[in-house]
């Protein structure tokens, strides 16, 4: 018979507020069960103000209301604070927007766009779901900010105040900018084609004098906004690249561009011909298009957070035995402060109590909980478990040991200056080779008829114009980014997908990355137990202080006997106890004196467990390598360099070896400035593109050294070092795909590049013998751009099909 | 046949209106969320004594 946790809870009763298994031990006045008192004051909060709909509504599991330590947002009080956090604010209201982590489903928005029932003060709350904030107006005098975040935390949705300190953002005001552009040209070439479509009926133009000089002055009133207004862009960077000495792709489009308005001017007054207007608003539109196509961004995600949206705004000093809440810049060495479970360590500091539990498991990946003794230094980054903790600062927040790597000069210098992007190179080609042709066309022409030779000369730039070539990278790359997108993988910019196609090494790092840093998961599939051996070991676990016997203790659902013979714990190794008379023993292989065939050869934290001389099996932290981890760093160690910086000892060596490949570089016990020094000198060795993969803390400067830095977040909405990209963490397993997907998203553009090509040489054709009319011009460059955009999107698709992403 | 001219004209300029209002929808922040309204629709009204006051 096999027994696991969950078929002893009770199905049947639930929470009625956040779902969760409870034992009916707490219920309301109306005899609905709850699991914990938080849950109840929520729902009597709900339905006093007639809000029970929330319940019909709500998909995925509620929030549970954390506890609430009113002293914790003393510091909201702070005058200076306020003015950060607050929008905008006059005699009669203020208005703040706040950062929700939690808001998940519908019902969450309902719930929080009817904030105004409960308290009357607040006049208006809106929510933004992707973004997931909330901008609350509350009229004055009443609800002061602090109120107004302990209301939030009361219905558990604590706002995530550090965020908003950190980033302060606007909605992008270029992707506005670029929407009315890419109007302007829309709405001109939509306009001037139909009006040029009589123009190419008859051979000989219009009849009618009138209409037809109507016709061209509207033209050319419809061009000037999309050459002086649209096209802008184009102008200032190839201006740039001019100044730069590069020859960018935006060279020819802009000369191209020029030409043509001038061409089409010329032949307009003369009165020779139409002009080529259309192509040219056709050619902006397009060009801008492809702009607007590859500007994803992830609204809901941040890529620049620094150290100090991770540590708290404000830190309980203790001055005279009296507590008082202040910012943490006002934080001196010598000053005692209280740390609170679950607070972050905001300086490095020395513990003044007898011991205490720290989660770093940010900072190092490590996730068992660490002990640390009275007199330690506790390093800034780590979380307090258990025990509110006093300790005394020794250092600046600035100068501790974490934050000290973010003086280093990469995370103030830009890296894509190395960088050429995909076009850039092409064009370093393709833009000499234009104007090389143009001038020979008009050589060759000057000698026959000098008018003839202008005519050559603007007509292969009008018809070199790289539109295809410069639209290819933008539709692909754009495509790339959702298609990456929708398998997690969330990249910056186009750039950074660029720069994934030619990555040439990888790192790794160990712990969270690798491994999953997820707690209290465990997997239970390698045992089997019956209910009474369950209750055994939880005796066990419970009496231990081991991070990893507490997690088992509070993952098995058994009463606990009081009958205890005999514990022993031999640290590092495991428990043997005499429980009811029975015998207990759990820990590691070498522990138990397993015979080789009991041991299994899966690598990870596992914890044997025997009772009575029988060996039952084992059970597995999650915290092991993620499955699938090994198929994955097999192909990708046939196309990389490999090397892993852990900041763990070397124990686990043995196994990652052969799964890294013989020849690959490991180090261990990599403090984060080592992870960055090893970058750089990779960098310096001529490796060529460096990605690191990492999560915590200690891996920022690593991440912001590599050509890529992608960091791996276990959840939605969890604080992620600055990075180039971020990969939701039970989708390390799939980076082969996605890189291999990289690798032929280049071999797209290439492929695109044969069309343009094409389209080019028979353009060109036409251009050099003289022979390019505005019919021709027209046709022309829209087939081209639309062969150029269906294939980019076509191929990117197809290719991410045959690599298996979704 | 110059009635055309006319027409052009007109035609020219009732685009240029929708122009206009496809400019004004996204100064005005029509295109920031484009998300939670279509959520927000889907809330049964439910009258309230505490009637938002705008604030724009």
């Amino acid at each position: 018979m096999k027994y696991s946790p969950a078929d002893t809870i009770n199905e049947r009763l639930k929470c009625t507020h956040c779902g969760d298994a409870c034992d009916g031990s707490i219920r309301n006045a109306e005899q609905q069960v709850f699991c914990c008192q938080g849950c109840v004051s929520v729902y009597q909060l709900l339905s006093d103000n007639n809000m029970c709909d929330f319940y019909r509504m709500q998909e995925g599991k509620t929030t549970k209301p954390g506890e609430i330590d009113a002293a914790r947002f003393e510091h909201l009080n702070d005058t200076e604070l306020q003015r950060q956090l607050i929008d905008y604010e006059d005699e009669k209201q203020y208005r703040v927007s706040l950062r929700l982590p939690q808001i998940h489903c519908t019902a969450c928005v309902y719930l929080l766009e009817q904030l105004y029932r409960f308290n009357n003060h607040i006049a208006e709350s809106k929510i933004d779901f992707v973004r997931k904030e909330i901008s609350i107006t509350v009229r004055k005098p009443g609800l002061s900010l602090r109120e107004l975040v302990l209301l939030l935390h009361e219905l558990g949705y604590g706002p995530d105040l550090n965020h908003k300190l950190g980033n302060r953002r606007e909605i992008d005001p270029e992707k506005k900018k670029l929407l009315r552009k890419l109007a302007v040209a829309g709405f001109a070439f939509g306009n001037v084609m139909l009006l040029s479509f009589p123009e190419y009926l008859s051979t000989n133009g219009l009849n009618e004098p009138l209409v037809q000089s109507t016709i061209h002055v509207l033209n050319i009133l419809l061009s000037i906004p999309v050459l002086a207004y649209s096209g802008t862009h184009y102008f200032k960077s190839a201006w740039e690249g001019l100044k730069k000495g590069i020859l960018n792709i935006d060279i020819p489009i802009a000369l191209g561009m020029v030409v043509l308005f001038a061409r089409s001017l010329f032949e307009i007054i003369s009165q020779s011909g139409a002009g080529y207007l259309d192509s040219l608003t056709g050619l902006v539109f397009f060009l801008l298009l492809g702009r607007f196509f590859q500007q994803k961004t992830y609204d809901e995600l941040s890529f620049e957070r620094d150290f100090r949206s991770f540590f708290p705004l404000g830190i309980t000093r203790i001055t005279h035995d009296k507590e008082e809440e202040i910012s943490i810049d006002k934080l001196l060495p010598g000053d005692e402060i209280l740390v609170r479970n679950e607070e972050v360590i905001p300086a490095d500091a020395i513990l003044n109590a007898d011991k205490c539990l720290v989660d770093y498991s940010f900072v190092t990946g490590e996730s068992e909980p660490q002990e640390r003794f009275r007199g330690d230094v506790l390093y800034a980054g780590g979380k307090i478990i258990g025990m509110a903790v006093r300790m005394e600062v020794i250092k600046k927040v600035a100068q501790g040991y974490l934050t000290k790597l973010w003086n280093h000069e990469s995370f103030s210098k830009k890296h894509d200056d190395r960088f050429k992007t995909i076009t850039d190179r092409i064009a370093r080609y393709f833009t000499p080779a234009v104007i090389g042709l143009s001038i020979a066309g008009f050589a060759y022409w000057y000698g026959q008829s000098p008018e003839m030779a202008f005519q050559v000369f603007a007509a292969v730039l009008i018809i070199a114009c790289p539109c295809a070539l410069a639209l290819s990278a933008p539709f692909t790359f754009g495509n790339a980014i959702r298609i990456l997108g929708r398998n997690k993988l969330f990249v910056k910019n186009s750039v950074v997908v660029d720069k994934l196609s030619q990555i040439d090494e990888l790192i790794f790092d160990k712990t969270g990355t690798l491994t999953s840093s997820e707690q209290n998961d465990i997997d239970f599939s390698g045992i089997q137990w019956n209910f009474r051996q369950q209750q055994l070991v939880k005796t066990a676990c419970r009496n231990s202080t081991h991070p990893l016997s507490r997690q088992l203790a509070q993952a098995l659902d058994a009463e606990v006997c009081e009958n205890i013979q005999l514990f022993d714990e031999v640290r590092g190794k495991g428990i043997a106890a005499i429980i009811d008379h029975q015998r207990v023993k759990l820990g590691s292989a070498d522990f138990l004196e397993l015979s080789d065939d009991e041991r299994s050869s899966m690598p990870g934290s596992l914890v044997y467990v025997r009772v009575n001389g029988e060996l039952l099996g084992y059970v597995r932290y999650k915290n092991a390598y993620r499955t699938g981890m090994d198929e994955s760093l097999g192909e990708l160690r046939n196309k990389y360099a490999m090397h892993l910086l852990s900041g763990d000892g070397d124990q686990e060596a043995p196994v990652l070896q052969p799964l890294f490949g013989e020849d690959a570089e490991m180090r261990f016990r990599q403090s984060p400035a080592d992870k960055l020094q090893y970058i750089e000198k990779r960098q310096q060795a001529g490796a060529g593109l460096v990605m690191m993969v990492g999560d915590g803390l200690n891996d920022a400067g690593a991440l912001q050294q590599a050509a890529v830095g992608v960091a791996v977040s276990e959840r939605d909405g969890q604080f992620t070092p600055a990075s180039d990209a971020i990969l939701a963490g039970d989708q390390v397993p799939n980076l082969h795909r996605m890189l291999a997907f990289a690798r032929d998203s280049r071999r797209v553009i290439f492929t695109n590049l044969g069309f343009s090509l094409t389209y080019n040489v028979v353009g060109l054709s036409f251009a050099l013998s003289g022979q390019l009319t505005p019919v021709v011009s027209a046709i022309l460059m829209p087939v081209s751009s639309i062969t150029v955009v269906l294939s980019a999107t076509l191929l990117t698709n197809y290719y991410a099909k045959r690599n298996g992403l979704k | 046949m110059q009635i055309i001219v006319v027409l052009i004209c007109v035609s020219v300029v009732v685009a240029s209106l929708f122009l206009w209002a496809f400019i004004w929808s996204v100064k005005s922040g029509q295109y920031d969320d484009d998300y939670t309204p279509s959520v927000r629709m889907l809330f049964e009204d439910q009258q309230s004594e505490n009637e938002s006051t705008k604030t724009k």
